[in-house]
């Protein structure tokens, strides 16, 4: 026992000995940037695709609903068109719960490894380059998460009210059970106010964050808290480094893609994000919701640019990513629309109108637009709520907006489906604004379901 | 008469070269009277051979056990023995006269004899409460294996070989070997093997089994728990030979023989006659199945019937050439030409020795091996010094060095690599010449082949016979072991012992191919250009193969107490601390000359090719230089242990046992609550037959044990580090990683709990004897995939230590002596019982129904070596195909009926690893003369076996599974009366296929009993040897894998081999041993 004691003292590092040295264990600064850069995790794969299936801004006709292929990945985005109770069959691993939270795995990862790293590096400013990225992807996996999962913010009940199991470290066989959605909030700020100490003012390539990403995405955060006037902050902290638009006269208007792939050298991009690739939502498949077609001036060039006619059905074109991908990243126009909106909110109406016209004169006929002039709150809430329609597009914050808008009661939406003699409506104020947890997650983690 | 004078000049001069010893002495002598008496029985023993140390007289003791001998007068030492007896040594004091009462003891009846040897401690067979089997020097010379493990088949309880999965000719690969069963869903199953006291990472052809003294095996928790956290697929621990002090020189040598029979090439029934072939294939031609291009391979048949169909060969050249291939059989002309008769020797020469103060032993050892493959062959040459030396009368130091080098040689091809699609082919033609065949699986057709020359290029055949001494291929090892220890003993009966070893391996292979063998005609010509340009110049192609090396460090301090109280109760403890560290790294990659010239040893190395660059192929396509390349790569292993064991014995009768051992490992969770484990056992036996109530005139014998405690398993694949893989994405010209694999930081041991509860006894006399053991365990924490929560982002591969396992057993010895007249009778018989249950799981039931079959997923509350079947109702009477129901219908609509197959449907096969196994092993001792017999039995298990898939043949590469059932298949109605086979069909359909070939039909019992072995030996102690001073002379001879005594399935194939090519060829064994 005494040889035991003599080397119980060197035993921590006698085990300390990484197995492999081999290349497949990240251990260099090259392989955090590597992980941090898996485009076909972090901007390939976001947390949308139950709000963008939820949302108003399409349709299925009744033929092209129940020709959806059948399968486990497959089945819950039929239930969910409906807003069924019960959307999935039990064992979906790769739906926006489980993405969310492999980004935030991965995120988990990156962070561990420069926390063990950092030391030993003289390269402190590429460091903290993945350091703060880690901390974006990490904030808006959360964000997203909370958007389908959580309740809307509301203040007075956010520290009653569910929040998101937060995993904060990569161990996969830890147990985290849900927090309550103000601790959900503060994390997803708490990330992204380090993420923007770390981060470079705009990226070098639109796969990777930056403070301008972060501002974004602050911007979102406050508008579902209700913290107009933080959210008008970030949107000018982000619009100040660059309010870049692309004029739409300059884009080829026939062509099926006339966005560039990654947005890379878009003048508007962000950060660039896409939804998964889900069946329900393909072009091939979906109705362009017809009120909101019907919205598009003949004059708006995006009424050519977002969409297109195939054999008798309206449909979308490719968008922001480039491809058919849907894009849910961050761009200057959403930037701009919020601005506007939170300006408004602030009392400022002649900077919300100022921002709107910058915005739409990019997206008319060269010389037919006029400037918008109203006088009137109520018409210039009209405006911004059109056009947030109209310019965001299947980006993933229709949902978002709903559930705002119907928090705050001003002005309700509720969504209609309508299957063959079968109907369905969803009303403001129901359960099913907020969707069920895959059951395999309730089943092994033991977490409290989402009413319905 | 020269006879005569040879025989007299050799003993003259063996005269000369021992009378030296006895010169001084031959002229002083006194005699000494006495005799020799059996301590079991006090009989007066007779014929025992007596002989004095210094004086070298020699007598025998006469029938009433006396005797006479002449001893040297200044002190010598009187040695008594024989045959089932110890050998006893009596000082003789300088001038002592009297009577000597010699006392000897029987040495096969005894139980305290056995040492059983962990690697930590020694201890009398007597005192353990533990679970051990130990394998004698006896044992081991019964079997000629090369491979110390192989030796231990049929003599040792409880461990199974499994050859089911054995596939092809791979017949040397290492069986699976299973201590008690198994008690692992995905981790390593091999048991830990300890030598020298040392685990023991390195290959296990380097131990030459002439250097093992004994094997122990250590099978339950309180055996094994001593090795903790690796002991949970158990320990075999092999004690090498060693000398004493004062030990009179001790000179063995020993010499082997083996020759093994060719392989049984025609014992598969993947085959069809030659006819048959040619038939299918002429068929498949008239039917335009084949596509005549340059890279499709057709068979040889079917390119002269193209040769006659395009007028390019006339009628009578082709019905010559047809009417060889119907009277050829590649697997007699495999036979013929591609094996022999393999030769195995064995040469082993050792010496040893011991003074006041210092002991030694040297062997060398030489084993040469010719392959059953032609060209194939394996060398071997170790060498071991041990040194030991008393420093002070407390303080000894010992140090010994081993080195192994083995090499082998693989340029033979078997017949398996020829491919059925030579089936009809002579390799030899009628001059002699080696002919060319089709090569299966270069993309390259015969025809274009044969039109190299023509096109300005080499000769582009494949000619098998020329190419074996067309290529110079080795793969050699090289192992070097230092050991060094220090033990001191202090009076109080505490010992104090610290070692260290040191080892390193290296591995490097060589790959020489000759300017004309195929390889280096085929690099040369895949490569030319259409102007004739060679890219790879023409010469042999060299390549120096990678060096692999491994460096093994360990050090141990070991504390042991050793205490007599009340003269009755006996304590031992032992505690110590040990560290190991393994590194193997791969240090230089392959490097590879072109158009090299083993004369000037020049070639154009590697680096003067761009293996990026794709250059215009032949016959089509593009290809670059074929350089080899690896990535240096370097894995580190460490492990820390500390370990205790105690043991208290009252008077043998009572004895208590305890052990701890706690275990950490590198490759475990950096939470350091799982990097390291404790495990411990404990255990106490009760010689019943000593207590006075107990009727010991019936039951001489009886001792009952048990014990309780764990052990460990590790998954070496796993790590808690996360892993990444690296991919191109060319849209933003970066590099991405994915995350592979997150890592376990809360990766831990797996850990085996078993219960063990034994009967020791013995009756008439002790000349029966036996021990009953069951044994329970209990696997937890076993590694396995999990169904796991999407929140931890995990996807669906993910291992973590979650599942269960449940196994019990039986271990069942009975061993019987007797003596009829002189002649001793021996039986051992071997009786093992094992079952295991996966008892803990968390995965998805695997949906794809074919998963089953191939993988064999582990399913929850089922043994993990089930195999599956689905249902078979025989044959349809009118179609000859298999009958399906649909909705209670007849249907034929397989592929509707094969995928709405679920797990529900499947039935429980059997299992494929036996449950039941065991040996006899009977023999007798007649004067010098043994016989011994092993039989073994395996029972209660299955396997599937191959058949006939319907219209498989009809498809272009058919003949891949072409098997004999053919001949059996349904024909005509009636015939499913007598036959599972379905009828040929014109189509192959895959779904039909599977409804026959993964049915019931098809699990075959696998039942056996072998004769493995007969071995005779003849052990000369004759006053004649003694004088030339040979000590003893044993000549021994035996016949291995003789054959199935009977076996349960009908259909002719060995259960033991179910999916390899041939069985075990027999083999003959002859050799001498000499000991001086």
């Amino acid at each position: 026992m005494l040889i035991g004691a003599l080397l119980c003292s060197c035993n921590h590092n006698f085990l300390d000995v990484k197995p492999s040295t081999q290349s497949m264990v990240p251990v260099a600064l090259e392989d955090f940037q590597g992980l941090a850069d898996d485009v076909n995790l972090f901007n390939n794969l976001s947390v949308h695709s139950l709000g963008i299936i939820g949302g108003d801004e399409f349709y299925l006709a009744e033929n092209q609903y129940f020709s959806l292929p059948a399968g486990i990945q497959n089945n819950y985005q039929a239930y969910a068109y409906i807003w069924d109770k019960e959307i999935y069959s039990g064992q979906e691993l790769y739906t926006d719960w489980g993405n969310g939270y492999a980004k935030i795995l991965q995120a988990n990862v990156i962070l561990e490894g420069h926390d063990k790293m950092l030391l030993k590096t003289a390269d402190k400013e590429r460091w903290n380059n993945i350091y703060g990225s880690a901390l974006f992807h990490r904030a808006n996996a959360y964000y997203g998460l909370a958007q389908l999962y959580c309740n809307v913010y509301n203040p007075t009940t956010a520290a009653t009210d569910l929040g998101l199991p937060l995993r904060l470290e990569s161990d996969p066989t830890l147990k985290v059970d849900r927090s309550n959605l103000q601790e959900t909030y503060d994390l997803i700020i708490d990330d992204l106010q380090r993420s923007i100490d770390l981060l470079p003012p705009s990226p070098d390539l639109p796969n990777r964050p930056s403070k301008r990403a972060s501002y974004a995405l602050l911007t979102r955060v406050y508008m579902q808290m209700g913290d107009y006037k933080l959210a008008l902050d970030y949107a000018q902290a982000c619009l100040d480094i660059n309010d870049n638009l692309t004029d739409f006269n300059d884009l080829d208007k026939i062509t099926t893609e006339p966005f560039p792939r990654y947005g890379l050298n878009d003048l508007e991009m962000i950060f660039a994000n896409g939804a998964q690739v889900l069946n329900i939502y393909a072009s091939n498949r979906i109705n362009v919701d017809t009120i909101l077609y019907k919205m598009y001036d003949n004059t708006d060039l995006r009424k050519q640019i977002y969409f297109r006619n195939q054999s008798a059905r309206l449909t979308r074109k490719g968008t922001y990513m480039g491809a058919s991908v849907l894009f849910t990243g961050y761009a200057n126009n959403e930037l701009y629309l919020n601005l506007s909106e939170c300006a408004l909110r602030n009392g400022d109406k002649a900077k919300a109108l100022n921002t709107l016209n910058k915005l739409l004169i990019k997206r008319y006929l060269k010389d037919t637009f006029i400037p918008i002039q109203s006088e009137s709150e109520e018409a210039i809430w009209d405006i911004i709520l059109t056009e947030r329609r109209k310019e965001l597009y299947l980006r993933g914050i229709r949902w978002e907006d709903m559930r705002r808008f119907n928090k705050e009661g001003k002005y309700p939406i509720n969504v209609k489906r309508i299957l063959g003699d079968q109907i369905f409506e969803l009303d403001p104020g129901e359960l099913a604004w907020t969707w069920p947890i895959p059951p395999q997650a309730i089943r092994i983690g033991g977490y409290q379901q989402n009413p319905r | 008469m020269s006879a005569t004078k040879i025989l007299l000049q050799r003993t003259y001069f063996l005269i000369l070269l021992f009378g030296w010893l006895t010169y001084h002495d031959l002229y002083a002598q006194q005699q000494i009277r006495g005799s020799v008496q059996s301590k079991n029985d006090g009989k007066f023993l007779s014929g025992v051979s007596i002989r004095s140390l210094v004086q070298k007289d020699q007598t025998m003791s006469d029938q009433n056990g006396n005797f006479t001998l002449r001893v040297a007068p200044a002190g010598d030492t009187v040695i008594a023995s024989s045959l089932g007896y110890g050998e006893l040594r009596t000082p003789i004091k300088p001038g002592e006269s009297g009577e000597l009462s010699l006392v000897l003891t029987r040495q096969d009846m005894e139980l305290e004899e056995v040492m059983i040897h962990t690697g930590y401690y020694t201890l009398p067979r007597e005192r353990a409460t533990g679970s051990f089997t130990h394998v004698n020097q006896a044992q081991l010379n019964q079997s000629n294996a090369t491979n110390i493990l192989h030796k231990l088949e049929g003599v040792t309880n409880g461990l199974q070989f499994d050859r089911s999965g054995i596939v092809g000719e791979d017949l040397t690969s290492e069986p699976k070997i299973r201590i008690r069963g198994v008690s692992t869903l995905h981790a390593d199953e091999r048991p830990l093997i300890i030598v020298d006291n040392y685990p023991y990472d390195g290959d296990i052809e380097s131990i030459n089994p002439q250097d093992v003294e004994s094997v122990t095996i250590l099978k339950d928790a309180a055996a094994a728990s001593i090795w903790g956290a690796r002991a949970g697929n158990g320990v075999i621990v092999i004690n090498l030979k060693s000398s004493q002090y004062d030990q009179p020189v001790r000179i063995d040598f020993r010499s082997t023989i083996e020759r093994r029979d060719k392989p049984d090439l025609f014992y598969s029934q993947d085959h069809l006659d030659a006819g048959t072939i040619m038939d299918i294939q002429k068929e498949l031609l008239e039917r335009g199945v084949y596509r005549e291009r340059n890279n499709t391979v057709l068979p040889m048949y079917v390119e002269w019937l193209i040769k006659l169909r395009d007028g390019q060969v006339d009628e009578e050249t082709f019905r010559k050439q047809e009417a060889i291939y119907r009277n050829t059989d590649m697997r007699q002309q495999a036979l013929d030409h591609l094996y022999q008769v393999a030769d195995q020797r064995q040469y082993n020469l050792s010496i040893s020795g011991g003074e006041k103060k210092y002991r030694y032993r040297a062997s060398a050892g030489m084993d040469k091996g010719l392959s059953a493959i032609r060209g194939n062959a394996d060398s071997r040459l170790t060498l071991n010094l041990q040194n030991s030396f008393m420093l002070t009368k407390r303080l000894e130091l010992d140090a010994s060095l081993s080195y192994t080098s083995n090499q082998t040689e693989n340029n033979g091809i078997n017949y398996t690599r020829l491919g059925i699609i030579n089936e009809y082919m002579p390799l030899i033609g009628p001059n002699g010449e080696s002919l060319p065949v089709v090569i299966p699986g270069n993309s390259i057709r015969y025809a274009y082949l044969d039109q190299a020359e023509d096109m300005g290029l080499l000769d582009w055949r494949y000619r098998p016979v020329d190419e074996i001494r067309l290529a110079d291929n080795s793969d050699t090892r090289k192992d070097v072991r230092f050991r060094t220890g220090l033990n001191y003993r202090l009076p109080i009966g505490l010992n104090v012992h610290a070692s260290y070893q040191y080892g390193e391996g290296t591995n490097e292979s060589r790959n020489f191919y000759h300017a004309e063998s195929y390889f280096a005609r085929h690099a040369v010509n895949r490569l030319t250009q259409a102007d004739g340009t060679k890219i790879v110049p023409d010469g042999a192609i060299l390549t120096i193969g990678e060096l692999y090396r491994s460096h093994t460090n360990m050090g141990r301090l070991q504390l042991n107490y050793d205490a007599k109280y009340f003269d009755r109760l006996f304590i031992n403890v032992l505690a110590g601390a040990e560290a190991r560290e393994g590194i193997s790294k791969l240090e230089r990659p392959p490097f590879t000359y072109f158009g090299f010239n083993p004369d000037t040893e020049r070639g154009y190395a590697q680096t003067s090719f761009d293996p990026y660059i794709y250059y215009p192929a032949r016959p089509q396509g593009v290809d670059n230089v074929k350089i080899p390349y690896s990535n240096i790569a370097k894995t580190v292993n460490r492990d820390l242990s500390y370990f205790s064991n105690a043991a208290l014995s009252w008077a043998d009768r009572y004895v208590l046992s305890g052990s701890v051992r706690w275990d950490g490992s590198n490759l475990l969770g950096v939470k350091s609550n799982q990097r390291g484990t404790a495990l411990w056992s404990v255990g106490g036996s009760w010689l019943v037959s000593e207590e006075s109530f107990f009727p010991s005139s019936l039951i001489p014998y009886m001792r009952l044990r048990t014990t309780v405690g764990s052990a460990g398993n590790i998954d070496k694949s796993q790590g808690h580090y996360p892993v990444i893989g690296w991919m191109d994405v060319e849209a933003l010209d970066i590099t991405i990683a994915r995350l592979e694999h997150p890592g376990n930081p809360s990766l831990r041991w797996e850990q085996v709990n078993t219960f063990n509860l034994a009967l020791d006894w013995a009756i008439l006399d002790r000349k029966v004897q036996g021990t009953l053991e069951w044994y329970q365990k209990k696997s937890r924490h076993l590694l396995s995939n999990l169904i796991i929560d999407p929140t931890t982002g995990v996807g669906d591969n993910y291992k973590e230590n979650y599942a269960g396992m449940d196994g019990e057993g039986l271990d069942i010895t009975l061993t019987g002596r007797f003596n009829l007249g002189t002649v001793k009778f021996n039986n051992t018989l071997l009786v093992n019982y094992t079952t295991n249950k996966v008892s803990k799981l968390s995965i998805m039931p695997e949906e794809i129904i074919t998963s089953y079959f191939f993988t064999q997923p582990y399913v929850l509350g089922k043994s993990r070596d089930i195999v599956y079947s689905i249902p078979w109702n025989g044959l349809d009477p009118q179609t000859g195909l298999p009958l399906i129901y649909k909705d209670g219908q007849v249907s034929t609509d397989y592929r509707t009926y094969f995928n709405s197959l679920t797990d529900a449907d499947l039935l429980d096969g059997g299992l494929s690893v036996a449950p039941i196994f065991g040996s006899l092993n009977s023999g007798f001792q007649w004067k010098g003369l043994g016989v011994n017999f092993l039989l073994t039995y395996k029972g209660g298990n299955v396997f599937r076996r191959k058949s006939m898939e319907p219209g498989i043949e009809h498809t272009i590469t058919g003949h891949v599974y072409y098997h004999q059932d053919y001949y059996r298949r349904w024909q005509k109605p009636g015939d499913e009366l007598f036959t599972d086979v379905p009828r040929a069909t014109e189509n192959h359909d895959s779904s039909l296929g599977n409804t026959y070939l993964f049915s019931k039909a098809l699990i075959t019992p696998a039942d056996y009993i072998r004769l493995q072995r007969v071995q005779i030996n003849y052990v000369f102690e004759s006053k004649g040897i003694n004088k030339l001073g040979v000590r003893s002379c044993t000549v021994f001879g035996g016949v291995n894998n003789i054959g199935i005594l009977w076996k349960k399935n009908q259909q002719g194939i060995d259960p033991e081999y179910p999916h390899s090519r041939y069985p075990a060829p027999r083999s003959y064994t002859f050799g001498l041993q000499f000991t001086f």
